[in-house]
């Protein structure tokens, strides 16, 4: 009995997502896409902490990117970044 | 082939794209506007928001619907127009990674709230199969027009709606969509916008590239 009680999940949590939910693909919500200047960017890492949908990458070698399929162009890392280095240009300036 | 298509043969169908929360006031006015006009003129007509889009959030796609016809609209429980005969985005970059023409008439149109070229624009319409089935498609810089830009919270969410129908950029959509679709005169739509002016303007600034 109590190895059953064990195995059930604590109130209602499910496993989360840990690369992707095909179900919710946010990238069409945008209509200005985030750009980072990597001249400007010290690599402080302020945007990969606030952006709401996990959508900042941080690599020692390429700095910051931004997942794309999922980014909503909300613009809070442009906003968050302390030196200004992440503009927002329309997403139709892009042929990709 | 579904029941509208079935039972409502000379429906014409109105699909108007927008983003949500900003603008979603906007293309609802759009769809009521063009509804009331025909109204005016004597067809049946209905008009309505995408329930399975709310509650929208800001920048989400969502859609609004109106629907014309010179006999009684049969369709009652279809809630979305799945046959459209005109595709309307109110904002431009819609037109990217949205599949707008799913489902299109043949001989369809497409109108684009946008500064930008027609010719620019039609590589991203999808799906592009479906892309010989536009007859035109049609271009206006609604968010330019004198006292047509608005953006609101109006009437989204359960706020309450303050602006009277077709006091913004709706306006100027409506007035260009009128004018390539023919489907309602220009003096109905004056008639019942806020904003008359917008209405005119997007009558006489719309620009149509014919297609196919
Ligand atoms: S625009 Fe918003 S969603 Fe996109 S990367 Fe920046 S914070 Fe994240
Ligand atoms: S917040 Fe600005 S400076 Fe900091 S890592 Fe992001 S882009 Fe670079």
């Amino acid at each position: 009995m109590s190895k059953v009680y064990k195995q059930v999940p604590f109130a209602a949590i499910v496993p989360s997502p840990t690369v992707a939910n095909e179900g919710m693909v946010t990238g069409n919500w945008r209509y200005l896409r985030p750009v980072v200047d990597k001249a400007e960017c010290t690599q402080c890492k302020t945007c990969w902490v606030f952006c709401p949908d996990a959508c900042v990458n941080m690599s020692a070698d390429e700095g910051v990117s931004f997942n794309l399929k999922y980014c909503k162009g909300c613009g809070v890392c442009s906003n968050v970044c302390p030196v200004g280095a992440i503009s927002r240009v329309p997403e139709l300036d892009f042929e990709e | 082939m579904t029941l509208a298509v079935a039972i409502d043969a000379k429906m014409q169908e109105v699909t108007v794209w927008t983003r949500g929360v900003t603008l979603a006031k906007e293309a609802r006015d759009t769809a009521t506007l063009l509804a009331k006009a025909g109204k005016q003129e004597g067809k049946y007509v209905q008009s309505f928001d995408n329930y399975v889009d709310l509650p929208d959030r800001i920048g989400v796609p969502v859609k609004s619907y109106a629907r014309l016809s010179p006999e009684p609209i049969e369709t009652y429980y279809e809630y979305e127009n799945y046959h459209p005969d005109v595709v309307v985005l109110a904002e431009e970059t819609l037109v990217k990674g949205n599949d707008i023409l799913k489902g299109a008439k043949p001989g369809c149109v497409v109108v684009i709230n946008t500064a930008r070229k027609p010719e620019t624009l039609i590589k991203w319409i999808s799906p592009k199969a479906e892309l010989p089935k536009v007859k035109a498609l049609a271009c206006i810089d609604a968010n330019v027009l004198g006292a047509g830009v608005m953006l609101t919270f109006d009437g989204t969410e359960g706020a309450g709606d303050d602006t009277k129908i077709g006091a913004g950029v709706g306006a100027a959509i409506a007035g260009a969509v009128a004018k390539v679709t023919g489907f309602v005169k220009l003096e109905s739509l004056v008639d019942i916008a806020e904003n008359k002016t917008a209405v005119r303007q997007g009558w006489e600034n719309v620009s149509i590239m014919p297609l196919g």
